[in-house]
């Protein structure tokens, strides 16, 4: 059953008189469980195309079901709504609140939540050690590392148990044995926890991990292959 | 208030301080607007509340009993009778700081061997006066009258000059007689006295009440009793108000009524009345000034910070939430600098300005409009208050412009220039 179901969807981004098409009739359904990467060449629509899915932005033609609902019939809060309950974001970089420690930076997302105190700081206490930054809780962003600050951010994005991980290019700025470890610890609550990961990369070993690998060029699909 | 709330406040104020230098800066430019606020209504209400004062004490008191009719013509014919039953009946009904006096104030003419000038005399009880009006204060010239003085006259230093007298010497009066007939006596002059206006002094003269009684020959008469209370500022008109109307419930002489003072005094009244829209109007002045740097700093403050709205968009905050973060920070910046700026208006006025500020040789110029040359500044509640409302409604106000411009930032256009 596709948790993700993008039909014939396009993007234009204008500016001023020019006009670009980022998305050019994209068809695209991700089951629940998938370890995915949408892959190309910078340019090729993958942003664009996580964003979308994320309800970050609406297509142009087409539609986005997010599991059987369509994004484009929600407004802008009903979208929030969503992201809040059932996605989780990872992002290249500036992931956390800067003035939040690694604790609050995850604890915000429940805040939002609004799930009770208790529980809270159990998960909170759990995710941390599950990432391996227990002793880390009270540190800042800014005194934690690159390959630290995105596992912090890993660690909110799956907090919640949502339904999806969207993750744009989180290895981007991290040196290759840091990426690993980050990418083995997804692997790993892909796993156990049944969550659906979808990456917009061009880094090598994120398609190496990855379970099914879409690739993307000028806007468009040109293969998409399961291992 | 809800631990997400919490949280927001926790964020906000942490986020207040990330930049301590323009935080501070713009503090110093809030305090500083509310302070000018506070500590310039409180000059301008020492101001109007020296001016009330002044009129106050210019025979008129907090409560004045009359015959209306006396108000419109102050003639002999609309004088109190057995004014000491109605006296002792109104001292009944007067609260413990309550004091009464008597008066009997009828036009006059004041003769020397030059001159003749129009006065109004009034006989007074003068043991009774002191707190009352401005004849009760310490002379400027010469001895106060003795109550059992039957010639004694006091006189206003501008008129004993204008006059050429000197104390002591002798001057004879004229005035009607309760059957409208003219009388004349001889008096001694045993003081003079100043005011904060030459008119006054030009125009009144004081007896001792008996005499003046004895004189037109209504022995128990009077043209009006005063009554003063003990009231830290004029403006407590509360107890006033209730004490005229116990007053004109209760007195059996239906020939009388008694007024409170902005009755009596009603330009002063309105003066006063308009005084908290010229308030209102300097504080939204001011606070247009500082609203600007307020609009301004935030603004930056939040271009600057435009990625971490975007995340928190894409995390899934709605857009009602930002704009709840931004105004949270601008309430927080408006809190610390009311906060900061009531006590120090408190601490300028009640301590620093507290002993008066003596407007010196430009007070001069202001008496006429009977303001004291030296004002003592007036805190008062209502425009700490109304300073404070201005400042936190007007800030909201002010505040959401950059917060609809934060919740504007979408994450898409946010994130993408990393
Ligand atoms: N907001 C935007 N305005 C204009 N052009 C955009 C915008 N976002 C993306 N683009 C353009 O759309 C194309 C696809 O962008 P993007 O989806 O970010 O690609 P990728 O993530 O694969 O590098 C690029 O050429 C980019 O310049
Ligand atoms: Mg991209």
């Amino acid at each position: 059953m596709a948790i993700i179901r993008v039909d014939s969807v396009s993007k234009v981004y204008h500016q001023g008189r020019v006009s670009f098409k980022a998305l050019d009739n994209v068809a695209l359904s991700i089951e629940k469980g998938e370890f995915v990467a949408l892959a190309g060449p910078s340019g090729s629509g993958k942003t664009t195309l996580l964003n979308l899915i994320g309800g970050l932005d609406t297509p142009d033609e087409g539609e986005v079901y997010f599991d059987h609902k369509n994004l484009s019939e929600m407004n802008d809060s009903q979208r929030a709504d969503l992201r809040l309950h059932h996605i989780g974001f990872v992002f290249q970089a500036y992931n956390l609140i800067p003035v939040l420690t690694a604790a609050e930076n995850i604890d915000y997302i429940l805040l939002l939540q609004k799930v009770e105190k208790s529980v809270r700081s159990l998960k909170v206490n759990a995710i941390l050690q599950e990432v391996g930054l227990a002793e880390k809780a009270t540190n800042r962003p800014d005194e934690l590392s690159g390959g630290q600050q995105q596992r912090v951010a890993v660690a909110r994005a799956i907090i919640t148990d949502p339904q999806v991980v969207l993750a744009d290019e989180p290895t981007a700025n991290l040196d290759s044995k840091t990426g690993r470890k980050l990418l083995e610890m997804m692997k790993q609550m892909n796993r156990s926890k049944q969550v659906t990961f979808i990456f917009a990369t061009h880094d090598p070993m994120v398609m190496e991990f990855a379970d099914r690998l879409v690739s993307l060029q000028d806007g468009r699909i040109v293969s998409d292959t399961r291992k | 208030m809800t631990t997400a709330d919490w949280m927001s406040i926790q964020i906000g104020w942490r986020n207040l301080w990330r930049n301590p230098r323009r935080t501070l800066i713009i503090l110093t430019a809030i305090v500083i607007g509310i302070i000018s606020m506070i500590v310039m209504s409180a000059f301008g209400r020492g101001m109007m509340e020296g001016m009330v004062r002044n009129s106050i004490d210019n025979l008129v008191g907090h409560i004045k009993i009359q015959n209306p009719l006396y108000r419109i013509d102050p003639a002999v014919d609309n004088r109190i009778d057995t004014v000491s039953e109605v006296a002792d009946q109104i001292s009944g009904l007067l609260p413990e700081d309550g004091r009464l006096v008597k008066r009997l104030r009828l036009d006059g003419v004041l003769s020397t061997s030059r001159d003749h000038v129009g006065v109004m005399v009034v006989g007074v009880q003068p043991e009774l006066e002191t707190g009352v009006s401005f004849i009760g204060r310490p002379l400027y010239k010469g001895t106060a009258l003795d109550p059992d003085d039957t010639n004694g006259l006091l006189i206003g230093q501008a008129l004993l000059e204008r006059l050429g007298l000197e104390i002591g010497k002798k001057v004879v009066l004229m005035s009607q007689d309760s059957a409208s007939e003219g009388r004349a006596k001889a008096f001694r002059i045993r003081g003079s006295y100043r005011t904060e206006l030459r008119d006054t002094e030009k125009r009144y003269v004081f007896v001792n009440l008996h005499t003046f009684q004895d004189m037109i020959g209504a022995p128990d008469t009077a043209t009006e009793i005063a009554v003063n209370l003990d009231l830290a500022t004029t403006y407590q008109t509360g107890r006033i108000e209730e004490l005229v109307n116990r007053i004109n419930e209760q007195l059996d002489n239906e020939n009388l009524a008694a007024n409170g003072w902005r009755e009596l005094l009603p330009a002063i009244a309105a003066y006063i009345d308009m005084f908290d829209v010229y308030m209102l109007i300097w504080f939204v002045v001011v606070f247009i000034a500082m609203g600007f740097g307020l609009a301004n700093t935030v603004l930056m403050a939040v271009y600057e910070r435009m990625r971490e709205f975007g995340l928190q968009r894409a995390l899934g905050v709605r857009a009602t939430g930002i704009i709840k973060s931004v105004i949270i920070e601008v309430v927080l910046l408006l809190l610390i600098g009311m906060a900061v700026a009531d006590f120090s208006s408190l601490f300028l006025v009640e301590v620093v300005f507290g002993s008066g500020i003596d407007l010196g040789s430009f007070g001069a110029g202001i008496e006429m409009w009977g303001i004291s040359r030296v004002v003592y500044p007036v805190i008062s509640l209502k425009d700490i208050f109304m300073a404070n409302g201005v400042v936190i409604l007007l800030g909201l106000l002010v505040g959401l412009y950059p917060a609809l411009h934060a919740a504007r930032f979408t994450p898409v256009e946010t994130m993408r220039h990393l």
